[in-house]
């Protein structure tokens, strides 16, 4: 981890002069030349990128309740040239309320390319944006991310990424699964699963419970839920409430018809279930089920992490491991780190980053 | 460093090496490398790779060695060609030099001596080491030395099975040449991975150390697939080598079953495998009843060519228990025989 900002330039508080370039912190109107920007590289690279429209943008941007990290390389016309930004998420770590931040999105114009000398307006403008935003309360104290090969040499040099782990995916074959017979004779049956539009505050309390076994979590709260899958642009989320007998909540659960690491099928985006109520498991699978059967997926795809108890409960219910192209890392503003707590106490799902 | 000479180790070390050796507890992995010095030495012709830091009489202590990096070679292949990997076997500081910040630097100064010395493309391509956080911890010296994997285990919890071992199984006293044609079969799938050889399975697993070799075979000498297994934790039967063909579908199963025979037999309640995630048999294992475990097993390695890092080892290396040859802590998984499991005739004389 960087641990002192760049000093061969001159600071100007939040701006860093370059010469022919600055490097600042985001302010409004700077999307007008990130968003082309962004599209183009990305297009260029990823045979599978879908453009990104200015409600997206905003929505993922200015709307994330745990607020907004970006850094930006502008010419002396204030076209932005580097963007590295994060998603931050509000978390539980050890008891205590926390921001990590998420690295997405972060490039370089390659119509830029000439005037990108060493050490690079790319590698000042990550570096700015880890000793700004990085680091001890009330900074982020972990930034972490899911990068295929290419993004993960970068976030190494910018960022020492640690690894996690490699990420496993937990898979359901729709056709040879017996989820639904063995709900059906399961204490699911004493689960009431209803379908909502958005969360409301009860999933607060479900929250407190279910987060006990883990040492860190994201904080899964209506404003997060609704933010991260009901009020989401071009995505439409399937969600799930478990209930027990006395219309407690026990459990939800996100969906969507998706891929995932080239693989079709029904994505589980997000999944929280009451420690104390594997019932609400069972019946929140044959859901899952339900809904891969009625969109005519092949297949299931749960992505946790493998210390989790879920992880155990989806493979006793038929899923099998597979491996990914994806590496879960992290990093963190101490010398002392380890991935280890993290490998052992993280809870994860899908919906901590922003594959889907 | 100040008073220091990082080196090669010398004839004239060995006085010293004795006393860095005694420093450390009986049954210390450190102490344990530098008294089986001669084991760990023997399996490849160049000899064991060994760096000191001979530190002058000052006043923490007389001329002594203060910090020591012993790793093996190990003879490999990365995509069918002749290579040289390098297991380290210890890395130590001697306590004397431990304290305050001298510790760390001392052994990441060597760290950095042994590697320059030894990763090279021609010479060690890859430096690896095997175990938990603590292991990670104090084996990682050196620049470039990289986490490739947390090793998620394959378990299968045993509470059924006969009592004998299924037709076309047989339990082996020791490999014979034969077992070299069946690693050719086995590596077509390995683009990285380590030799095996009579003699390399003889030397990682000795014929008095109450190892189990379980192989699927005919009278005509020719194996289909084998694994060698050893008990592991408590109630533990822990698969220690897997030589299955990918195509050897038949022989893989047959071998499940001789698996749980062996744990059922020998009292023991779960068999553990630890495969890469991307070879066919992690997945195929799960459709006969594994289950994937997370384990702190840690695979750590620095390689010294460009093209090998370490995504690139994820997915191609074949790393198995039987790559990890040096000592054990008492923290560590042990191999522990199986002692009574009855040898049945050798197939393959």
């Amino acid at each position: 981890m960087p641990n002192s900002a760049p000093r061969r330039y001159a600071s100007h508080g939040m701006e860093i002069d370059l010469g022919d370039y600055r490097v600042r912190e985001y302010r409004p109107g700077d999307e007008d030349s990130i968003l082309p920007a962004f599209n183009r590289v990305f297009a260029a690279i990823d045979p599978t990128f879908v453009p990104r429209t200015m409600d997206e943008w905003h929505w993922r941007t200015l709307q994330n309740p745990a607020g907004l990290r970006m850094f930006v390389g502008v010419t002396a016309a204030d076209e932005v040239v580097v963007h590295y930004a994060g998603l931050p998420i509000r978390m539980v770590q050890n008891g205590e309320r926390v921001h990590w931040n998420q690295i997405v999105d972060s490039f370089a114009d390659p119509r830029a390319g000439r005037g990108l000398k060493k050490p690079g307006l790319f590698v000042t403008c990550s570096q700015t944006y880890g000793h700004h935003y990085g680091g001890l309360q009330p900074k982020d104290r972990v930034m972490y991310g899911l990068p295929v090969r290419r993004a993960y040499r970068v976030g190494q040099k910018m960022l020492a990424y640690h690894t996690v782990r490699e990420q496993l995916v937990l898979e359901l074959e729709v056709e040879r699964s017996d989820e639904g017979r063995v709900s059906a004779h399961s204490p699911a049956g004493s689960v009431r699963i209803e379908e909502v539009q958005r969360f409301s505050d009860e999933v607060d309390t479900l929250f407190e419970r279910a987060r006990l076994p883990h040492d860190a979590i994201a904080v899964r709260d209506r404003a997060y839920l609704d933010w991260r899958f009901a009020t989401r642009p071009r995505q439409i989320y399937r969600m799930a409430l478990a209930r027990d007998v006395h219309g407690r909540l026990v459990g939800y659960a996100v969906v969507n018809a998706g891929s995932f690491d080239l693989r079709a099928g029904a994505i589980v985006a997000d999944w929280l279930v009451d420690p104390s109520q594997p019932a609400a498991g069972h019946a929140l699978r044959g859901w899952l089920l339900d809904f891969a059967r009625a969109q005519a997926c092949d297949r299931v795809l749960m992505m946790l992490p493998d210390t989790c108890l879920d992880f155990m409960a989806f493979q006793d219910a038929g899923y099998r491991a597979r491996e990914t192209s994806y590496i879960t890392v992290a990093g963190l503003f101490r010398r002392s780190f380890s991935t280890l707590p993290l490998y052992r106490g993280w809870y994860y799902t899908q919906a901590d980053f922003d594959l889907i | 460093m100040d008073g220091l000479e990082l080196r090669a180790v010398r004839g004239e070390d060995e006085p010293y090496l004795g006393a860095f050796a005694q420093a450390f507890a009986p049954g210390d992995v450190v102490r344990s490398a530098i008294e089986r010095w001669g084991h760990f030495a023997t399996p490849h012709p160049s000899g064991l790779r060994v760096v000191v830091a001979k530190a002058v009489a000052d006043a923490r202590g007389p001329e002594r060695l203060a910090a020591i990096v012993m790793a093996r070679p190990v003879p490999a292949r990365i995509d069918e060609d002749g290579r040289v990997f390098a297991e380290v076997i210890a890395a130590a500081v001697h306590p004397l030099d431990r304290i305050g910040v001298r510790g760390p630097r001392v052994l990441a100064a060597l760290g950095a001596a042994y590697l320059a010395e030894h990763s090279a493309p021609e010479r060690d391509v890859i430096t690896f080491g095997f175990g938990g956080e603590s292991a990670w911890r104090s084996l990682r010296f050196g620049p470039g030395v990289e986490l490739i994997r947390r090793q998620p285990l394959l378990v299968f919890d045993v509470n059924q099975g006969t009592a004998a071992l299924p037709s076309g199984v047989f339990s082996l006293h020791a490999f014979g040449d034969n077992a070299a044609a069946l690693f050719e079969r086995c590596a077509i799938d390995w683009r990285a991975c380590a030799v095996r050889d009579a003699t390399t399975l003889a030397w990682r697993f000795p014929a008095d150390g109450g190892y189990v070799r379980l192989v699927v075979g005919d009278a005509e000498g020719t194996l289909d697939a084998a694994l060698v297994t050893a008990r592991g934790a408590p109630g533990t039967l822990r698969v220690l080598d897997w030589l299955v063909p990918s195509d050897a579908v038949g022989a893989q199963s047959l071998l499940v079953q001789a698996l749980i025979t062996t744990a059922r037999t020998s009292g023991l309640a779960r068999i553990e495998l630890a495969l890469p995630p991307w070879s066919p048999a992690f997945n195929t294992l799960q459709n006969h009843g594994f289950k994937v475990h997370a384990s702190d097993r840690i695979v750590f390695a620095r390689s010294a060519h460009p093209r090998l890092d370490t995504w690139w080892l994820r997915d191609h290396w074949w790393f198995q228990p039987f790559d990890q040859a040096r000592p054990r802590s008492p923290t560590e998984p042990p191999e522990g025989p199986l002692g009574s499991w009855p040898v049945t005739a050798d197939p393959c004389p």
